[in-house]
């Protein structure tokens, strides 16, 4: 008895001394995902577990008559087509894909009961038969057509992302074949991703603009159904009865959005929601929030420090050599606060090349890419053989938000005589300054990341003349990289593209345009509940089927 | 003031709301052209542009007509409060701004009536109870509340009057008036405890001031009852310099709680505000700086008008004159 109130106590003075500023988290902060272990003593943690049940299932038939759901942000609508990062971690649970990734990176099927690639630009889906729309009416392949075709960046969609779609067609009732421009490896994850869920088309045509906003919504196949839709304050969704994988055992969802991640901590410690994924602040957020504990998953997306490569003095390979092995990457991941997943030495994520070969191929693969391990005189001596042998002054231009990250990065260069001041600027200046190709030192992370390993793509990528575009931040333009890239996406057969993907890997792993820091981490935080199979496409997946009571 | 004098005044104002706005509306539309980049960049708000993308925006803002052509089309949109869309979540500008409004009035003039109680009250009484210990006390209070920025006190009620003491929600804005009064109770008090003790400090201030006055020992010579001395003699004329501070406050409420609002994720004005600056979202920033603008002149018209009622000397100005 007594014990347990000394606990409170104590946990009351962590959460008060923690009020004090975020200076103080840091030495606050008790439960890192590791130690946190809700499930300790009997094996893995719920989070890194595989579903186990059938499509459509529940991992747990337990029912839970009302779930409320904390997330960091605001819902403006639901439409993917007009705003592909909205509801990020909403939709799914309502609008379904056509084919989902599974634990170990394989596709598996979702809404098509089963597809086909007919030849390298033309893939076959065969829709699940029998899918109602909560208004009652049958998915067919006309929905999916619909869809995916407001996704092409011709309609009023602002998508990239079915950029290699040449055509879509519906040919009978449940079959939708989809005709790409060129081969593209990468397009087979695109039916299991966030961006390629499916909606009723009949709804959004009667519907018009006002498809997807606040007031009219959407209409899906999914296991809860949205409600309403305030894009302030929240989200209401109720289990959708006549759900092709049976009622879905939460009857009731309650999402609410939140602008600080404090004050939605404190909202889980004062019983308000019971589960927050996808949370910025692991370590701060597990402090403030009581009894409940978080879960981090190492995802595939790349957090970096970026080098101008055609600036001087960057555009000297033992500048940037140097200040790959002057990177301590424990030193940095400390200072994250728990975002970080787990230490990272190459540009492309290791789980990105699960699904080119077997376990033992991939670790073969990747032997054969340098890494710059933490080594101060191997970082002396490469900055003694360069243009500027006593070091030199360079901002560390970064947006604000990592900015107690990048303070880390900054002193351990000074260690070798580089001395980057870190300049925040607003997030559009920094966007700006990529836009308009202003040289950057910097560092950042960057999200959501896709299965395939072209996801990594985003920061090499050149335009036809051979300049950079997109997050190509460090500049780097080597043609022959350009190939590498090109042909990755061309080439079908898997064995080969690991080799492509690890001459690629070796290339830029020699040329050190970028240092790779730390896989980024997600991170869900419950008192009572846990997220099965919470990994890099948790929310890729409608992933309230996965939520377990403790 | 006569009737027709203070029609006169709130005519004035009026019409210099309606010239202010015209020339913040041509200010406001150029920020789309002067922002670095092209007029399509200003729209694209950091989109890639598709040429599709680019045709469709060209289209939708006319960026291929002369400037002031332009200029013409957009008031002609903005003046019935079509702004377009929000270059971030692409919803109609105007119905983001809707939905934020009501919570964002509700706040202001519930931190409002609050400052106003908190600050005039407990201003008055320290005054009457001049170093006295109710009044030092009061006047301590006022020092640690006007040291503690709103964001601060915003976190120390969230954590003492939802947390320990569960007795007002964590966050969120409810819905209908009583669900609302109890949701933004927290935040209403984060933002106006501050402005309370500098209010408190000013009505203190200026209440001793008149109670030295020599008006006020004539009336009590008069032996007119010390109630109606305190109400109609001391009150009335402490209130004016009050009024004048007030002016300017349920504006200051309305767009400039974005600490507050982002502490008890209330999704207001003043977050919209800093959200959209920041994105430059160009669209947002033009309807909110108008919005911002109008309501400035407002609510300070309105604090001219308790003027009017409440100091005869100005209201009798008219007839002397």
């Amino acid at each position: 008895m007594s014990g347990s109130t000394r606990n409170r106590g104590w946990r009351r003075a962590r959460v008060a001394s923690c009020l004090l500023g975020a200076a103080v988290l840091a030495a606050c902060a008790g439960n890192g995902p590791a130690d946190d272990d809700p499930a300790s003593g009997d094996g893995e943690h719920p989070g890194a577990t595989a579903r186990d049940v059938d499509a459509g299932k529940p991992v747990s038939d337990e029912p839970i008559p009302h779930l409320t759901v904390g997330i960091s942000g605001q819902v403006p609508l639901v439409d993917p087509a007009q705003n592909v990062m909205s509801g990020l971690y909403v939709n799914m649970n309502a609008l379904e894909p056509l084919l989902q990734v599974d634990a170990d990176g394989k596709l598996e099927p979702w809404l098509a009961a089963d597809w086909e690639k007919v030849s390298d630009t033309v893939y076959e889906y065969t829709l699940r038969e029998g899918v109602k729309f909560w208004d009652g009416t049958e998915l067919t392949s006309d929905d999916v057509k619909y869809s995916w075709d407001q996704m092409a960046p011709a309609a009023d969609g602002t998508s990239t992302m079915f950029a290699a779609v040449a055509s879509i067609e519906a040919p009978d009732k449940y079959t939708v074949r989809v005709t790409l421009h060129q081969p593209d490896a990468s397009w087979q994850y695109v039916p299991a991703m966030y961006y390629g869920v499916i909606y009723q088309k009949a709804h959004a045509e009667q519907t018009g603009e006002e498809f997807g906003r606040p007031a009219t919504l959407a209409v899906g196949t999914g296991p809860w159904k949205f409600d309403s839709l305030n894009p302030t304050s929240g989200m209401e969704l109720s289990a959708h009865e006549d759900y092709w994988g049976g009622k879905p055992p939460i009857d009731r969802v309650s999402v609410k959005f939140f602008t600080d991640d404090n004050s939605m901590a404190l909202a889980m410690r004062a019983g308000e929601i019971d589960i927050a994924p996808g949370i910025g602040q692991p370590e701060g957020f597990a402090a403030a929030a009581g009894t409940a504990s978080t879960y981090t998953t190492a995802t595939c997306a790349t957090s970096l420090v970026s080098m101008p490569t055609r600036t001087a003095p960057w555009d000297d390979i033992h500048v940037r050599r140097a200040v790959a092995h002057a990177i301590n990457r424990d030193d940095i991941i400390a200072s994250t606060q728990g975002r970080a997943g787990a230490p990272l030495h190459t540009l492309i994520s290791p789980q990105l090349f699960e699904s080119l070969g077997s376990s033992d191929e991939v670790e073969a693969a990747l032997e054969e890419v340098e890494t710059y391990p933490f080594d101060l005189e191997a970082a002396k001596a490469e900055l003694a053989q360069s243009s500027v042998p006593d070091g030199f002054s360079y901002d560390l231009t970064i947006p604000g938000g990592s900015s107690a990250t990048a303070q880390v990065v900054s002193a351990q260069l000074a260690e070798i005589g580089i001395d980057a001041p870190v300049k925040v600027i607003p997030d559009t200046a920094w966007y700006g300054m990529i836009a308009e190709r202003d040289p950057m030192f910097t560092f950042t992370e960057t999200g959501a990341c896709t299965p395939d390993p072209d996801w990594d793509s985003i920061f090499l990528r050149t335009d036809d003349a051979g300049e950079p575009i997109g997050l190509n931040l460090a500049q780097y333009t080597p043609p022959e990289v350009k190939e590498l890239l090109t042909e990755g996406l061309l080439e079908q057969d898997p064995a080969e593209r690991l080799r492509i993907y690890t001459e690629l890997s070796k290339q830029v792993a020699e040329d050190v345009p970028y240092v790779p820091v730390y896989a980024e981490g997600n991170t869900y935080a419950s008192a009572d509940y846990d997220i099965v199979e919470y990994d890099s496409f948790w929310m890729s997946f409608p992933w309230l089927l996965n939520v377990v009571p403790r | 003031m006569t009737g027709r004098a203070i029609l006169l005044m709130i005519g004035k104002r009026l019409v210099a709301l309606v010239v202010l706005v015209a020339i913040l509306s041509f200010l406001v539309f150029s920020l789309v052209h002067i922002a670095p980049g092209t007029a399509v960049d200003a729209y694209l708000g950091g989109k890639p542009a598709t040429p599709e993308l680019v045709q469709l925006l060209t289209e939708r803002y006319h960026l291929d007509e002369p400037f002031f052509t332009q200029y013409w089309l957009w008031l002609k949109d903005a003046l019935v409060f079509d702004f377009g869309e929000s270059t971030l979540t692409t919803l109609p500008v105007t119905d983001e701004i809707g939905i934020r409004l009501g919570p964002s009035a509700f706040l202001a003039v519930y931190a409002y009536v609050l400052t106003m109680i908190l600050g005039v009250v407990p201003g008055i009484i320290a005054a009457l109870r001049q170093r006295k210990l109710l009044d030092r006390g009061l006047v301590a209070g006022a020092v640690v509340a006007l040291s503690t920025p709103p964001f601060v006190m915003g976190i120390l009620l969230l954590y003492l009057f939802a947390v320990l003491v569960p007795i007002f929600p964590a966050a969120g804005r409810g819905e209908g008036f009583f669900d609302q009064l109890w949701h933004l109770t927290l935040p209403a008090l984060a933002l106006a405890l501050c402005v309370a003790a500098f209010l408190l400090r000013h009505t203190r201030a200026s209440m001793i001031n008149v109670l030295d006055q020599d008006y006020i020992m004539f009336a009590r010579a008069r032996g007119l009852s010390w109630g109606h001395v305190l109400v109609r003699y001391a009150f009335r004329n402490a209130l004016i310099p009050v009024v004048t501070v007030s002016g300017a406050l349920l504006a200051f409420f309305f767009a400039g709680a974005v600490f507050v609002e982002a502490t008890f994720s209330l999704g207001g004005i003043g977050e919209l505000l800093v959200q959209s600056a920041q994105t430059s979202d160009m669209p947002m920033i033009q309807a909110l700086a108008i919005l911002i603008a109008v309501l400035i002149v407002l609510s300070n018209l309105l604090a001219d008008l308790a003027y009017v009622a409440i100091d005869p000397r100005i209201r009798f100005e008219g007839r002397s004159a």
